[in-house]
């Protein structure tokens, strides 16, 4: 028992810091990316290839002068990135990073919590995540940060619909809502019995999902509640100092999050091809899943760096009709499809 | 520990209940019940009613109460926009509802605790609320999808906005 | 779910499949006629099916419905109300400009969810009819937005309906608590094996009155009634006073049979009470109105008092004297509500007592028949309401609720006087013209030969009930 609750609180430990690591890096990753789209070379000065950027970034941002606005709402104003910050690193504990370790002949499996319900918790999670920008954008007290966080519940809400249903597909077919389950079940192909990850499965699926994943994290093209054009800064135009810092943090966060839950629902999770036909011990199999787990995060956030600076942003119009007028519906058809073919040719 | 627990919780869902009624500002009300729906979440959980829990707080905390505050900023409803009530009103709802609460306070000190074994064991998991959703209680389900049309219904028709005759 | 489930469910999956017709229809091509022939044909097909029951019909379609004669009965009359309700709804919403085709599907829903409740023998399908119910009602009620009143209408009986549900929720859930049963069955046997109820079960049982009562709308819990029918578009008004209150009704008589309340004094006491105070209140309040939407939801308050009345006397007399009540109740408001609707115009409906000034020399006919329905109204001889009043006095009698018939007597007279009332201005002399715009005289045929019939059955129950009344001794 004791071990066991040791190894928990190291892999709390570790997926907390590796989170906050990966998104420190993600805001590097994201500079060096648009610099290699737009053909630049990106920040440099810090480091060898600017590596050490994202601390010098850090620390400007608690250096600089923390302003709250006498009007604003100073208990809200404060919790409002606070909990942007917390529901971020909340979702973090449902993702299985890697099969199981066996270790003094006690296994364990690399996963914080394992739920009955794992998706539905990440969903919860997911869905109060927008409390962050909406009390925050009430709180400044300030026109624009108000239309940023209105319109920022409008967009996640909207979104949270067509997620809800593309998953709806896949969850009937795996039979289970276990995070964990669905990854097992996606474990590599060997010679003869092809096991395909999901997204061969559910292309469709697994193409709304993603899109309703951009429009959660508020990136571009969906970056509305915060696009500088029409509203200055969106829901943090007040902010300054770190608490702009725990905003712009937590979406990087939910970038990383979200990018390990498609991967874990559509791309395998930590299951890699041939990855029983090579005869290694479990725990190596484990230890090279987890790297090829974060290898496919990183393409995924990767992925939404290079849609960000390629795609322009949408306007409000448009968003909620593809919202409500082409994914849900698309969504819907989907359940339908999936589930008829997969009776039809089990 | 659950019993700990349990007070625990029910002390700040009554305590956020209460704040929900007694904030002035319509705001504090709405994040004062996301509290609430939060803590009866909770229960839930200790019922052994996960599935459930995990709804209560999609359906409720992170789609309903998000609505609420939507409208409530829209309207940037304030202190000082809130219509005066009288003190008569007041009077009588605190009597109704303070009769209420003797009603059920004495009602629920004179009953013994009445413990019912649940039939089957994780009765709050997916799987089992299925199977009883969708056999025994499929008709019920059905039913619920034409409440939920005839709802879409009524919203849309209501909420679309009329042709007026210089846009056509 | 077998074969003979599926057969005694028909009436319902008929009634829903007619909503995603009238959806679909729609969705290819907006047109109030299709509309309009789909819901009639579909409303007259299902009634048709019903009468292949046999009368003795008992499925029970556990845990939560049973289809038996009584249940077969209310769903044939909330079928054939909500056939009149839609015959009448055409001419009254052709003259307007709004869309009138998603009302159909709603009418339609509505009537279904009043058709699961009527034979729920289960806390879920009652709730769940209910609130089918109530759901497109609240859609309803607002249905003609570019009116005044609507929006408040709409909104007063959606919050008011929802606080009742929550009332009705929370009782049940006591219940549930005590019990352990939803199903009335469970909850009747229940009951058996105890001396008294349970303190937190009459709590519970409390609460659900008070959710049964918002819904009746009797006094204490009243207040909406008047503001939702004057806002309400007639037709809607219609289908309130007759199918929303009567499948309440009905539930109540197979939930106080199931779990034999009438044996316990202090439900007979509170619905005596309730009773009482209905009949006062509903009627002394109508005295003093002028608009004839908010006479009819007062008279409605207090017909549910009599109602009541017939109720409270528990047994095969009651349960007989209730049904009776219930259809001349139904007959006669409808005949008045379509008046009312045939009366309106484009711009607002006819309510006040002024329209109806001189009406017996402009159109006498229409005249004469709501002279009829408001007779019945007051309960006069001749007419389906005085039957219907004397069986319940009758049944008052027997079971000695003799202050109960003393109210029900003296309310008689007070209701007279603003039934006569009405009568008296139409057969003022003052004429008035009226240019509305005239529809296709074919629109108006519709109307009137409903109202006719309505009128031809009014005078058949009170002159001959004995038919109906056998036909409602052998399904109770």
């Amino acid at each position: 028992m004791i071990t066991f609750l040791t190894f928990k609180i190291i892999l709390v430990a570790l997926v907390f810091v590796i989170t906050l690591l990966v998104a420190a890096y993600s805001t590097y990753a994201e500079r060096k990316v648009a610099a290699f789209l737009q053909d630049r070379i990106g920040p440099n000065r810090a480091g060898p290839f600017g590596i050490l950027q994202p601390l010098a970034d850090g620390l400007k941002f608690i250096m600089k002068e923390e302003i709250i606005p006498v009007v604003s709402n100073k208990f809200l104003f404060i919790l409002g990135p606070c909990i942007a910050m917390m529901t971020a690193l909340m979702a973090g504990v449902l993702i299985p990073w890697g099969g199981t370790l066996t270790i003094g002949g006690e296994t364990y499996a690399l996963q914080i919590a394992e739920l009955d319900n794992g998706i539905l918790y990440v969903f919860a999670v997911v869905s109060i995540g927008v409390y962050g920008i909406m009390i925050g954008g009430w709180a400044s007290n300030n026109k624009f940060s108000l239309l940023g966080a209105i319109r920022a519940s409008a967009q996640m809400i909207s979104y949270e619909i067509a997620m809800g249903l593309s998953i709806i597909a896949l969850v009937a077919i795996t039979g289970t809502l276990s995070l964990s389950e669905i990854s097992a079940q996606q474990a590599g192909g060997t010679g003869g019995d092809w096991n395909f990850w999901n997204v061969v499965y559910h292309p469709l699926g697994c193409l709304i999902f993603i899109i309703c994943a951009f429009a959660e994290c508020n990136r571009t093209p969906f970056d509305l509640p915060e696009c500088e054009t029409e509203l200055v800064g969106g829901y943090h135009t007040e902010y300054s100092s770190m608490k702009l810092g725990f905003y712009l943090f937590a979406e990087y966060i939910n970038m990383f999050i979200s990018s390990a839950v498609i991967s874990t629902l559509y791309f395998g999770g930590y299951n890699f091809p041939f990855m029983n036909d090579l005869g290694l011990d479990q725990n190596m199999i484990t230890i090279i899943g987890t790297v090829v787990m974060f290898a496919k995060v990183a393409f995924f956030i990767f992925f939404f760096m290079w849609i960000r600076w390629t795609i322009p942003r949408f306007r409000y119009d448009q968003l909620m009709n593809l919202g409500w007028k082409i994914l849900i519906p698309l969504a819907v058809a989907n359940v339908f499809i999936t589930v008829a073919s997969y009776l039809i040719f089990k | 520990m659950t019993l700990n627990l349990f007070y625990f919780l029910s002390f700040l869902a009554v305590l956020s209940a209460l704040m929900v009624v007694f904030s002035k500002n319509p705001v504090y009300s709405v994040l004062y019940l996301i509290i609430t729906f939060f803590t009866i979440a909770g229960h839930y959980i200790l019922l052994d009613a996960q599935f459930l829990a995990v709804v209560h707080v999609i359906v409720y905390a992170g789609a309903i109460m998000v609505l609420f505050l939507y409208v409530i900023m829209l309207l940037n409803l304030n202190r000082e926009s809130e219509p005066h009530k009288s003190n008569i009103l007041k009077f009588a709802a605190v009597i109704c509802a303070g009769l209420l609460l003797v009603v059920l306070v004495g009602s629920l000190k004179g009953t013994e605790a009445i413990v019912q074994q649940s039939g089957k064991a994780g009765i709050g998991y997916v799987k089992t609320l299925g199977e009883v959703m969708f056999k025994e209680f499929l008709l019920p389900f059905e039913i619920t999808s034409i409440l939920l049309l005839a709802a879409m219904v009524g919203a849309v028709m209501l909420g679309k906005s009329e042709k007026t005759n210089d846009t056509i | 779910m077998n074969r003979s489930d599926l057969y005694s469910l028909t009436p319902l999956l008929i009634l829903s499949s007619a909503a995603i017709l009238n959806f679909f229809s729609i969705s290819i091509k907006r047109n109030h006629k299709v509309i309009f022939a789909i819901t009639v044909l579909s409303l007259i097909g299902d009634f048709i099916f019903l009468t292949s029951y046999s009368l003795y019909h008992q499925q029970h379609i556990d845990p939560l419905l049973v289809v038996d004669g009584f249940g077969i009965f209310n769903i044939g009359l909330i079928l054939l109300t909500t056939l009149v309700v839609a015959l009448m709804s055409y001419a009254y919403f052709e003259q307007r400009e709004e869309r009138k085709e998603e009302y159909y599907i709603l009418l339609i829903l509505a009537a279904l969810g009043a058709c699961i409740m009527v034979i729920s023998k289960h806390f879920v399908s009652f709730f769940l009819g209910l609130e089918v119910l109530s759901v497109s009602l609240y859609s309803l009620i607002a249905y003609l937005r570019t009116r005044e009143r609507s929006d408040e209408a709409g909104i007063k009986y959606l919050i008011l309906a929802a606080f009742s549900s929550a009332f009705l929720l929370f009782g049940m859930s006591l219940i549930y608590a005590t019990t352990g049963k939803m199903d009335f069955g469970g909850i009747g046997y229940y009951l058996t094996t105890t001396q008294d109820i349970p303190l937190i079960m009459m709590a519970g049982l409390g609460m659900l009155i008070v959710g049964a009562g918002f819904k009746l709308g009797v006094v204490p819990f009243h207040m909406w009634t008047p503001d939702v029918y004057e806002g309400a578009p007639t037709p809607v008004t219609a289908f309130i006073a007759t199918v929303s209150k009567g499948g309440m009704i009905a539930l109540l008589v197979r939930f106080f049979n199931a779990i034999n309340g009438y044996q316990y004094e202090s439900f007979t006491n509170l619905f005596t009470v309730l009773s009482i105070a209905s009949m006062f209140v509903g009627n002394i309040l109508a005295l003093r109105q002028t608009n004839l939407k908010r006479i009819l939801a007062y008279s409605s308050i207090s017909h549910i008092g009599y109602l009541l009345v017939a109720f409270l006397s528990g047994g095969s007399m009651g349960a007989q004297a209730t049904t009776f009540y219930l259809v001349a109740y139904f007959i006669t408001t409808l005949g008045a509500f379509g008046i009312i609707a045939t009366l309106s115009d484009q711009h607002r409906d006819a309510e006040l007592i002024d329209d109806y000034r001189g009406l017996l020399w402009r159109r006498p006919l229409t005249a004469v028949a709501f002279s009829a329905m408001l007779l019945s109204l007051a309960g006069i001889p001749l007419t389906a309401g005085f039957i219907a009043k004397f069986y319940v006095i009758t049944a008052g009698i027997g079971t000695q609720h003799w202050l109960l018939v003393f109210c029900l007597v003296v309310n008689s007279v007070i209701g007279l006087y603003y039934y006569i009332k009405i009568i008296a201005v139409m057969f003022d002399q003052k004429l008035q013209i009226k240019s509305a715009k005239e529809l296709h005289p074919l629109v108006y045929v519709i109307s009137s030969v409903t109202i006719a019939v309505l009128a031809v059955f009014l005078f058949w129950l009170g002159v001959s009930p004995e038919g109906m009344l056998s036909l409602i001794d052998d399904v109770i």
